[in-house]
């Protein structure tokens, strides 16, 4: 302490001509508050900041709990008291709290002459820019330094240097260079970049002068920089409900078959869920799963899920940040209704080739990345694929050998640097998966991505990013009703651009502003009858097209420093185009195929159907202390591309529909409040949110909806209102051996559907349950790192079964024994799902300097053998009464041995 | 190594498993339920009313009701009530004629219900009726797959009539008889009895030329017959195909209840709801009825096999006489059926030959 003092002190000739800052007036009352609790009070509502030794402070409440306009220096005096300590202040802003004996040291020129000597024997850690013996007397000075990886000796590029009290934060460039100004006197100066161990370190600044900054590739990924940041940004960021997800902690998850998966990470998150194994995508906050937007690089990925939901297609190797925007969602993004899923991938290495793999029980992974060009240009390639079938083509049983069960998924990205502050990324990305019975049934869907984005930095406060994309979804499967027998395929091609500034226009203004365009084309439905027969009935079905246009304006604001702000608007034109026929039906007369009376052509790029939507969005953070805020946002959000599924849980072949005559947007108003407190530096972090959603023009479906092969999917289609609301809970711990969290989120999601006509009314008009209605969801995760190179992860999940439509009563057809009377839609649950997952990992190689790194994990899922209820079905028999089954996909334990390696 | 991966994979991928579970929903809604068909053919014509029971336990019959059937003559033919919720219009009271349309009416405790009118769609005769050996898989509950031998029917038939989109559905009967060992009795006389059932009662089928985009269907199977119990194939086995030609409305009633019938929980299943049938209470339209009358015209097809047949389908397969493994040591009579056929383990058996035996 006295050595902090020391350094300090010395720094006092400096500020002793000034002292306005013990002038300024503080008001409040402070009822039970502690000395503690007063300075942080003044550290936010004054510039000044408080130098002390927390064990020297004293925990019993101030004696004088009320203050009106007294000068601060008085305060002070009276709140330190008798208690023996003292304070000076230090250029106008640093008021060091110490005890009067130290305080009162006199500083000699023999002191300042050896106590350089002192520092460094107790500061080694601390890193110094300038000369002690030549203290500048510039209120700011300039900081040049330079990031290297000390395992290599190599300029580090992209990592982000930052003094957060000073707010200075800067980027390093292709030399690993960066400069910022700093005042004179100590900081604490955080390193960031992905892959290394971020450093968080005291930086003495005496005055102008160099820095080189060493960090190191991870070999053990504590990544406690980014939780402390993370832990910040949760009290501080003016959005609410915003997640981020390190690669990290995706891996750290207990995982199906040691296979790490985001969606099965953010399925860990309140407000997250899906409908189980087996089930694609996930739900946000009671919304449906095409009410996600899902970007990867700026790509939509309509589909993102393995063998029917088990996995997902995101390779975790490739990923360099996962955010999950589930609340405020700012108006750079649109076209989704509930959330905002934006996957940011890594680029590659432009200084040297690394690579990573593993293998796992049923897949294998690897990706590669390194320069072409060193420093100019770099390739990252990586893939996952399965051997599942080559096992299954080894089986004796003829209708498994002839089955199939295949996926695979693959990334390139190419990067090239332009000049020191530009890049250009070409990315392709493609997953697909085929899954077939013998030949009774089968499966595919594939995905293919292209993105061409360039980022140019003009200047530190200026930078635009230009991409094109050009995505296609295709599903195909094996249909088959009475009479006929063929593949059916599906799907989507859309192409997008986008443009996106970022301005840095006033000193706490923060702009985004842009503009985008999605073109959509549906692919026809297209039918191919499996044998030629007398009748040709290979049939093409058009579906629509669509344009989704988007102009926004995004600024995060700090309005005070109790206040800041993510406000902005999105103007959305949709336009629904030709070529298409598309029918007439009789007015006032409900919307069935026997209600045709006619079509009227449009011909190639005519409007058919034009929308518009004005969506403004706002959240404001009212920070009360630096572990304290409370977050208010409300979103109005349109969605123009809609997810056509009557089936129980959504399935990866469902067809992706556009907006059209018939179809309306669908449009929603969120609203979401967040009381967020941190905890002992910011090492334990909760969170309280409650949520109010309304929607209109939702797609619901009418009995028995027939989707495929219908010319007029229009007449299956009814447009509902939803409603959902609910609260989620959240605490984290952050820092420690034991670290991990738990979540509670209560919710409920609502529909409602009274038409004009009997057919187009649910439940007779009354409120009912989503099929994903499910409202308690708990989630508990702990990571417990037990040494240096072994961790145990365990994940215990909890949810309320979803709804399911169920027989009331009985009767009897004919002979046909007896059949089922169903309820009201929705108006029962399957079984609550419950699962906890356990994963021990072994790292080797945890040495830094060492090149080849490995871990073992050792993973079991569904460790307590629950068999979990993916559907509850009921079968009638045909002599008594019928019976309630229950499918779980997952029957049993899954355990699993992943070999995760890196070079 | 193989078995290794093998077993890894097979518990990963195919560990699914189905299972019966308790499920409690409401105790029912005492819902009414019209049942029946109204046809051309010279066979009495059957109603059958109940009304549902709680999920679990069996439908209650209704009994006291007047059911009365009229064409758009105002000609009424009137059911006799037969018990068990059985009514029963013989076909000399009023028969039914192609493109003639009928609705049907019912009076309980002073509520009239009644059936949208259907018009009787012309018959649609099939070309023929055939069959051949298969094998068939079936998913067991428990999520097991069971193989067995069986008997494929097909049929080959139009699908439109007159050029106009005809909608068809399919039922099939198999019939067998059954003798009993002449040395059960003393004057060594034998008893043949008259087994028939609905084959694949859990299917539903139909279909049209509408949806299916084609007129005519070659070899469509309409059924399947297991080879099992043996006995049931060592005499004549008869088949009967009856072709019902129906309106739309009761197609796409029947193709929901099939839907209804065939769940098996996979996210492919559709969302069940209550099928909504062609009767409703005159006095409350609000009431939910369930059921449906149908108007039909019905086409017959009919072909048998012999032991000799399938034989020559399934070679290996024993199809030695049901008594004859305990003949000689006189335990035959222990043997349910040998020596009186109404014993034998099979349902409804009986003594009268059918007339077109």
């Amino acid at each position: 302490m006295k050595l902090i003092l020391a350094i300090l002190i010395s720094l006092l000739p400096i500020c002793l001509f000034s002292q306005n800052v013990l002038d300024t007036p503080v008001t409040g009352s402070f009822k039970g508050k502690t000395l503690t609790e007063l300075l942080i009070f003044l550290e936010t509502k004054q510039d000044v900041r408080f130098y002390y030794q927390a064990n020297l402070l004293s925990d019993a409440p101030l004696s004088n709990e009320a203050f009106k306009s007294e000068k601060m220096g008085d305060v002070l005096k009276e709140v330190l008291g008798k208690s023996g300590l003292d304070f000076v202040v230090y250029d106008n802003y640093a008021i060091i709290i110490a005890k009067e004996s130290d305080l009162k040291t006199e500083i000699s020129t023999e002191y300042l002459e050896r106590k350089e000597s002192l520092l460094i024997t107790d500061f080694s850690d601390a890193l110094t820019a300038g000369n002690l013996d030549a203290i500048s007397r510039k209120a700011k000075v300039l900081i040049q330094g330079k990031v290297i990886d000390g395992g290599i000796e190599k300029p580090v590029i992209g990592a982000i240097v930052a003094v957060e009290a000073q707010k200075v934060v800067a980027q390093t460039d292709v030399d690993g260079n960066f400069s910022f100004e700093l005042p004179i006197g100590v900081h604490q100066i955080e390193v960031k970049m992905p892959g290394f161990v971020g450093i968080y370190q005291r930086l003495k600044v005496f005055g102008e002068g160099d820095l080189t900054i060493k960090i190191y590739q991870k070999s053990i990924d504590l990544q406690e920089i980014v939780i402390r940041d993370a832990a910040k940004r949760n009290v501080e960021n003016a959005t609410v409900g915003v997640t981020e997800l390190t690669v990290k902690q995706i891996k750290q998850l207990p995982s199906l078959m040691g296979e790490a998966d985001v969606l099965k990470s953010l399925l860990t998150l309140p407000g997250v869920s899906n409908v189980g194994e087996g089930g694609s995508g996930f739900n946000v906050r009671g919304g449906n799963i095409d009410q996600n937007l899902i970007l990867q690089d700026g790509a939509f990925i309509l589909n993102p899920s393995h063998v029917l939901g088990l996995f997902s297609t995101f390779n975790p190797d490739a990923i360099k940040k996962v955010t999950l925007y589930k609340g405020h969602i700012p108006a750079q993004f649109g076209g989704r209704t509930a959330s905002v899923l934006d996957i940011k991938l890594k680029e590659g290495n432009l200084e040297e080739w690394s690579g990573f793999g593993g293998i796992g029980p049923i897949s294998a992974k690897g990706l590669f990345e390194g320069p072409l060009w060193k420093g100019k240009t770099s390739l990252l390639i990586g893939g996952r694929i399965t051997y599942s079938d080559w096992v299954l083509k080894q089986v004796d049983d003829p209708n498994l050998s002839k089955s199939e069960a295949s996926f695979y998924d693959a990334n390139v990205k190419l990067t090239q640097k332009i000049g020191e502050n530009g890049t250009v990324n070409l990315s392709y990305y493609r997953s697909f998966d085929k899954f077939r019975y013998s030949d009774q049934f089968g499966y595919g869907w594939t995905t293919t991505t292209g993105t061409l984005a360039w980022n140019q930095l003009f200047s530190p406060t200026f930078s635009t990013n230009l991409s094109f994309v050009y995505g296609d979804s295709e599903n195909n499967f094996t249909y088959k009703d009475l009479i006929t027998e063929g593949y059916l395929t599906n799907g989507l091609r859309y192409g997008r651009g986008k443009l996106n500034v970022a301005w840095q226009a006033l000193k706490n203004h923060s702009l985004n502003f842009g503009g985008e365009s999605n073109t959509y084309f549906s692919k026809p439905e297209t039918f191919q009858q499996k044998a030629e027969g007398i009748v040709n009935l290979n049939e093409q079905i058009e579906k629509s097209k669509g344009q989704e246009t988007a102009f926004y304006l995004n600024d995060d604001v700090e309005l005070t420093n109790w206040l800041s702000a993510s406000v902005g608007v999105r103007q959305t034109f949709y336009r629904n185009f030709g070529e298409e026929t598309v029918n007439r039906y009789t007015e006032g007369q409900p919307r069935q195929a026997t209600n045709v009376v006619g079509s009227t052509y449009f011909g190639s790029g005519e409007t058919i159907k034009t929308y518009a939507g004005f969506e403004p969005r706002a959240s404001l953070a009212f920070i009360f202390d630096p572990k304290t805020s409370v977050k208010l946002s409300y979103n109005r959000l349109f969605q123009f591309v809609h997810l056509v599924s009557n089936t129980a849980a959504a399935t990866p072949v469902d067809i992706w529909q556009l907006s059209n005559a018939f179809i309306a947007p669908q449009k929603a108003d969120n609203f979401s409040i967040g009381y967020f407190k941190n905890f002992k530096e910011n090492e334990w972090e909760t969170s309280l949110e409650l949520y109010y959603k309304e929607l209109s023009n939702l797609v619901e479906y009418k009995d028995f909806a027939k989707l495929l092969r219908n010319k007029n999917i229009e007449t299956e289609l009814i447009a509902s209102k939803g409603k959902a609301y609910g609260a989620e809970i959240s605490i984290k711990r952050n820092k420690g051996l034991l670290t991990g969290y738990f979540s509670y989120a209560y919710s409920r999601s609502l529909r409602q559907a009274s038409g004009q006509f009997e057919d187009e009314t649910i439940n007779g008009g009354n409120w009912f349950p989503s099929n994903f209605d499910k409202p308690h969801n708990l989630n508990l995760v702990l990571n417990w790192q037990m040494r240096k190179t072994m961790a145990l992860s365990i994940n215990f999940v909890y949810n309320s079964g979803r709804p399911v439509t169920a027989p009331v009563s009985n009767y009897f057809l004919g002979e046909g024994g007896v059949f089922l009377n169903y309820s009201d839609r929705n108006a029962y649950t399957i079984p609550d799902y419950h699962r906890m997952d356990l994963s021990y990992t072994i790292t080797r190689g945890a040495v830094r300097t060492k090149r080849f790194k490995g871990s073992l994990t050792f993973s079991v899922y569904n460790i307590y053998f629950r068999r979990n209820a993916f559907s509850v079905f009921f079968k009638r028999d045909l002599s008594k009464a019928s019976t309630a089954y229950q499918l779980a996909v997952l029957g049993t334990a899954l355990p699993a041995i992943t070999y995760n390696f890196k070079f | 190594m193989k078995k290794i991966l093998f077993c890894i994979f097979t518990i990963s991928v195919f560990s699914s498993c189905v299972e019966e579970i308790p499920f409690k929903t409401d105790s029912g809604d005492n819902l009414l339920i019209v049942s029946g068909s109204f046809t051309n053919s010279d066979e009495p014509q059957e109603i059958v009313l109940q009304r549902t029971a709680a999920y679990g336990t069996a439908p209650k019959s209704v009994l006291g009701a007047g059911v009365i059937v009229k064409n758009s003559k105002g000609e009424i033919g009137r059911y006799q009530e037969m018990g068990e919720g059985k009514y029963v219009l013989q076909p000399k009271i009023l028969r039914g004629v192609v493109g003639e349309s009928y609705h049907l009416e019912v009076e309980i405790n002073g509520q009239t219900y009644e059936s949208e009118a259907e018009t009787m769609a012309a018959v649609i005769q099939p070309d023929s009726i055939f069959w051949d050996f298969g094998r068939e898989t079936v998913l067991t509950n428990d999520g097991l797959s069971r193989s067995f031998d069986v008997v494929n029917v097909f049929v080959s038939t139009p699908l439109k009539s007159e050029n106009k989109d005809a909608y068809l559905r399919w039922q099939m009967v198999s019939a067998f008889q059954f003798t009993t060992l002449p040395e059960c009795t003393p004057f060594k006389t034998t008893m043949t009895c008259y087994f028939s059932k609905q084959m694949n009662p859990q299917i539903i089928q139909v279909a049209s030329s509408k949806e299916s985009k084609v007129a005519r269907t070659n070899k469509l199977r309409v059924g399947f017959e297991s080879i099992g119990p043996a006995y049931t194939f060592l005499e004549k086995h008869y088949f009967t195909l009856f072709q019902y030609s129906i309106s739309e409305k009761a197609h796409n009633y029947w193709q929901k209840v099939n839907t209804l019938a065939n769940q098996n929980g996979s996210i492919f299943d559709a969302i069940p709801a209550s099928v909504k049938g062609n009767v409703s209470n005159k006095n409350n339209k609000n009431e939910k009825v369930l059921g449906y009358f149908e108007v039909s015209a019905v086409a017959l097809k009919r072909f048998y096999t012999l032991a000799f047949d399938i034989k020559k389908g399934f070679p290996v397969l024993a199809l030695e006489n049901y008594c004859d493994g305990l003949r000689g040591f006189n335990n035959f009579k222990f043997i349910d059926g040998c020596c009186n056929c109404l014993d034998l383990p099979y349902p409804n058996g009986t003594k009268i030959r059918p007339v077109w035996w």
